[in-house]
This record gives C-alpha cells, structure tokens and sequence, in this order.
C-alpha cells in the first residue's frame, strides 16, 4: 500500500510538472506571441484581451500560481479560436480519443495476437508463412501513417464505400490498429518465441498437449504481464499514430485538436492539449506496468506486502 | 542475406536518380493528368527531387543530433553518478514520447519552417540517440582496460577520446541506418500535417500531402510519391536489423 501511495504521489507531481512545463511553452515562443496571432490569423481581437488570454498580463511569478489555481477549479483558460473555455472541449475531445485508442488497441493487439500464434504454430509449410507474416510486419513498421491513412480512405470509402469519408470512429481505429499492428507483430512474436523456449513449454509440449491450448496457456499466458507492460509503452505511438488518423479522417479527438490549435495559432488551447496528452502517455505506461505486477502473483506479494 | 543486397541496391538506384534528376517544369496546363501533380509537373522527377530535399534534411538532423549526443553523453559519462542518475531518470520520462510527438512539439513552439524543422527533428531523436549511447557508455566503462588506463593515471580528456570515444561513434554508426529512417518518416509526417518545411518546398511530406488532397482526382500521386519512401524506409530498416545481427565483432 505504502508503495502505491509514493507511485500515486509520484504521478501527482510529475502532471503538475507537465502542467507547469506546457504553460512556459507561450514564454518560449520567439518574437511576440500576441504579434504572431494577430498577423497570422488577422483576428479582430484587441491586444489587451489576447494578452490577457495568454496570461501574458502578469509577470510568470503571478501568472503561474494563478493558473494553477484555477485548473484545480477546472478552469483551463479560454481559446482564442474557439472563443469559449477551454475545458469542456478539452474533455470532449478527451473522450473521443480514449474511444479511439481504447479500439484501436482492440483491432491491434487481435490482428497481432492472431499473425504471432500463426506464426508461432508447426505449419508443414511453416517457412512460408513465417516469412508472409514477417513481410506484413516490416512493412506495417516501415510505412508512415501519413501514407497508409489515405490510401485506406480510398479504398474502404471511395472504392468500396463501407465508410463515410469523414467523422466514422471504426475506419479511423481500424486504420491506426492497422498501423500499430506491424511493430506489436514483430514484437509479440518475439515475447512468444522466448517462452517456447522455456521448461515448462517445452515439458507440455512432450507431454502432447494440443497445439492452440500449447501456445495460448504454455506460451501467450506466461508472456501475458511482459505483454501488459509492452502494450503500456505504446501508448505515446498510438497517440502519434492518432494524431494522422484523426487529421485525415476528421475525427474531433485530441491529435486533431493539437493540430489545429498550432495552426490557428491558439496558444492556450495548445498548450493544454500537449499538456493533457502528455499525462495521458505518461498514464498509459505507467498503467502498463501497474497491470503487469497486478497480473504476476510474485510481483504483487513483493510490492504491496 | 538477400534482402540486404535488394535494400542496398535499392538505395544506390534511389541514391542515382535523387542526384541526377533535374527539377521538373510547372505546366498547369496539364495539371493532374497521368504522371503529373496539381502544378503540371512530371511526378517521377518530382519525387526524385523530393527525395533530394528529404535525405538533406534527415543528414542535417543526423549530424546535429550525432554531435549534440556525443557531447552529453561523454559529458553524463564522466560526470558523478548522481547526476547521470538524474539525468536518466529525465531520459526514461522523454522515452515515453515517440520522436514525431517531441519534433510535433518543438515545430509547435518554435514555428514552422526549414531551420526549425531541422531542430525539431533532432530534438525528437535525441533522447533515444542519448539513451542509447549511455547504455553502452556505461559498459565500456566498465571494461578492465578502461579501469587500467585510469588507475595508470589517464586523465578525463585521455579516457573520453581514446576509449570512449571510439567505441560510442561504433555504437552510433549501428544505430545510423534507423536514425535515418525515422528522421525521413517524421519530416514526412510533419510536413504531410502542414507543420514542416514552408509551402513550396519539395520535400516527400508535401508530396504526400498533395497525395492526400487530390486522392479522389489523382490517386496515383499517393502510389508514385508513398512506394519509393515505403522501399527507402524498408530498405534503411533492412539494414539495420542485418547489422544488428552482425554487431561489430570487438563487443
């Protein structure tokens, strides 16, 4: 207990850091922002108010504190494109993304489970398929998604028309899962590989257990923490992957909100948007390895003793 | 094996038809007709030209990135523990982060255009760059010859360049070929969202983006541009995992 509660302060901290580390972002910035927006965006909006927006008004010893404050109220600023606070938007597009990514995951994790047990299986032409599989893994790792995203535009709703082409939450998780899937193939079929080497795989497999129940319970349910924990620390490259995704599909989550803020130029908006994607990765790895002892008795008896 | 030779060949085609290939002339009378893009121009030279832009960019990135790594590794390596502690700890936070999101966030602060695009692609390397390289500084110091030298009585500046330094660009020239692949696929992403190089520059993300907009009128913009950047990063990773297997037999 005593270990989860340091984790949890630790945690705690390190967001207010990100917090306190995205809100210098605007002091950084060369030249002056408030120049910058009104010649970018030839917005009508007068000095004072954007200087207020920016929280440029007051001195950073002021300003901070204050902001902080008020996020603790929930009060995340205002967006100078929008023109309205920043935290409803802010947890809208929350939602959306954790959907997305929370699918995506499911499509990536069932197409890369399924070509690593394929692969992982005694086929008679086993050569064959282990280097199709390997094939569709370094190409997945290879492509950009700035490139694959478009082309399964094209296919899926102009060709095909499955799709609407903006705004559908399944294209764009199919086509991020899709995306992902190529580097956990390679890596899930590494964890397995691993395992069959082990004792008791090898023991069950002399024994002549049945080849799926060999490899889901002798190979896949021992890696299962390691795999956890793996699929933890991919969660900053779903959000990069997202980011594309959700640029060429149109869909309102937060890479496309991050995107668009740099563009408008909406300082504040973008800044909590790094903010909270920052913490959300940092949750996501940190959560990955909080599952991995949660799922290994040995692990668990050890830290929460 | 095989593949090896294939990506190595493909890369000295590539290499070939980057550096011979003139730029391409605007003829908007035939904009979007089989080979050409939105602006009239023949789109094999074009991607040709934007692989020119493109590797520029991930060699500029490279060489800042390579130098500024080497530096501060030497620098953590020698320095007391605590602080190389510290400073691991700050790097395993930032390796969280792919790349693309650290280059996204420095375009983000630093504006967009060709200089910062450069910066911000070595900024999002360089955790990975620095880890990487202190992992193996670590080892290195570690070896008896090394604690020789030292308690021969070598000084720091005698350690880093005779010992250190050797064995760290040795490491790094493993790591090149992935170093350049994801360079080239982050300047691609950038620029594709519009936060790369300035409008107007040929570079393989700008092309990708155009892809992207005329993919309903022009579909094979996506296919000429995206299959020789797809044979390119194929071939970089190729490379590096033969090389991987190899090491380098010293180690």
């Amino acid at each position: 207990m005593k270990w989860l509660a340091r984790r949890a302060i630790g945690i705690l901290l390190l967001a207010l850091s990100i917090f306190v580390a995205t809100h210098l972002i605007i002091r950084l910035i060369p030249g002056d922002p408030v120049d910058v927006i009104l010649a970018e965006t030839g917005t009508n909006i007068p000095r004072e108010v954007l200087l207020h927006d920016l929280k440029l008004d007051l001195p950073l010893s002021q300003a901070l504190p204050q902001q902080i404050r008020n996020a603790f109220q929930g009060d995340l600023g205002t967006s100078i494109h929008y023109k309205a606070p920043i935290a409803p938007l802010l947890a809208e597009r929350t939602k959306n993304s954790l959907a997305l990514a929370a699918l995506a995951m499911g499509i990536g994790v069932a197409i890369a489970l399924t070509l690593a047990l394929l692969r992982s299986m005694e086929w008679k032409n086993g050569l064959w398929i282990r280097r199709a599989v390997d094939l569709y893994a370094a190409v997945l790792a290879a492509a950009p998604s700035a490139w694959i995203a478009p082309l399964f535009s094209l296919l899926l709703c102009v060709k095909f028309r499955l799709f609407p082409v903006t705004g559908s939450l399944l294209l764009c998780a199919l086509v991020l899962g899709i995306a992902v899937s190529g580097f956990w193939v390679r890596a899930f079929s590494m964890i397995m590989t691993k395992e069959k080497s082990r004792d008791h795989y090898r023991s069950a497999e002399s024994r002549g257990v049945p080849v799926l129940t060999l490899l889901l319970k002798y190979a896949l349910l021992p890696a299962g923490g390691s795999l956890l924990a793996f699929l933890g620390t991919q969660a900053g490259w779903l959000a990069a992957g997202a980011v594309v995704t959700e640029t060429v599909f149109e869909w309102p989550g937060l890479g496309s909100l991050l995107i668009e803020s740099i563009l408008k130029r909406d300082y504040p908006l973008m800044e909590m948007t790094i903010c909270v994607t920052s913490i959300l990765i940092f949750l996501g790895s940190t959560g990955g390895d909080l599952l991995q002892i949660l799922v290994n008795p040995k692990l668990r008896e050890e830290i929460l003793d | 094996m095989n593949a090896s030779r294939l990506a190595w060949f493909w890369l000295a085609v590539a290499a070939l038809a980057a550096i011979a290939s003139p730029s391409p002339d605007f003829n908007l009378d035939r904009a979007l007709e089989f080979p050409r893009d939105a602006f009239g121009r023949d789109l094999f030279l074009l991607t040709s030209v934007a692989a020119r832009g493109s590797v520029a960019f991930a060699l500029a990135t490279l060489a800042i990135t390579c130098a500024v790594a080497l530096l501060v590794t030497g620098f953590l390596a020698l320095s007391s523990p605590r602080a190389r502690e510290l400073a691991e700890r700050i790097l395993d936070f930032f390796m969280a982060f792919p790349s693309l999101l650290i280059a996204l966030a420095g375009q983000a602060v630093m504006g967009t255009g060709s200089t910062t695009l450069i910066l911000s692609l070595g900024l999002g390397l360089l955790p990975s760059v620095i880890r990487f390289l202190i992992v193996r500084a670590r080892e290195v110091l570690a070896e008896e010859y090394v604690s020789a030298a030292w308690a021969l009585g070598s000084g720091k500046s005698n350690l880093l360049s005779r010992h250190l330094l050797p064995a760290l660009l040795e490491h790094l020239r493993l790591k090149l070929p992935f170093l350049f692949a994801q360079a080239i696929g982050v300047e691609a992403t950038l620029s594709f969202l519009g936060l790369g190089v300035s409008p107007g520059s040929v570079t393989w993300g700008a092309l990708l983006a155009q892809g992207k907009d005329y993919l309903i009128e022009a579909p094979y913009i996506s296919w000429i541009v995206g299959l020789p950047l797809l044979f390119t990063l194929l071939a970089f990773m190729t490379i590096e995992s033969q090389w991987g297997r190899r090491k380098s037999p010293v180690s």
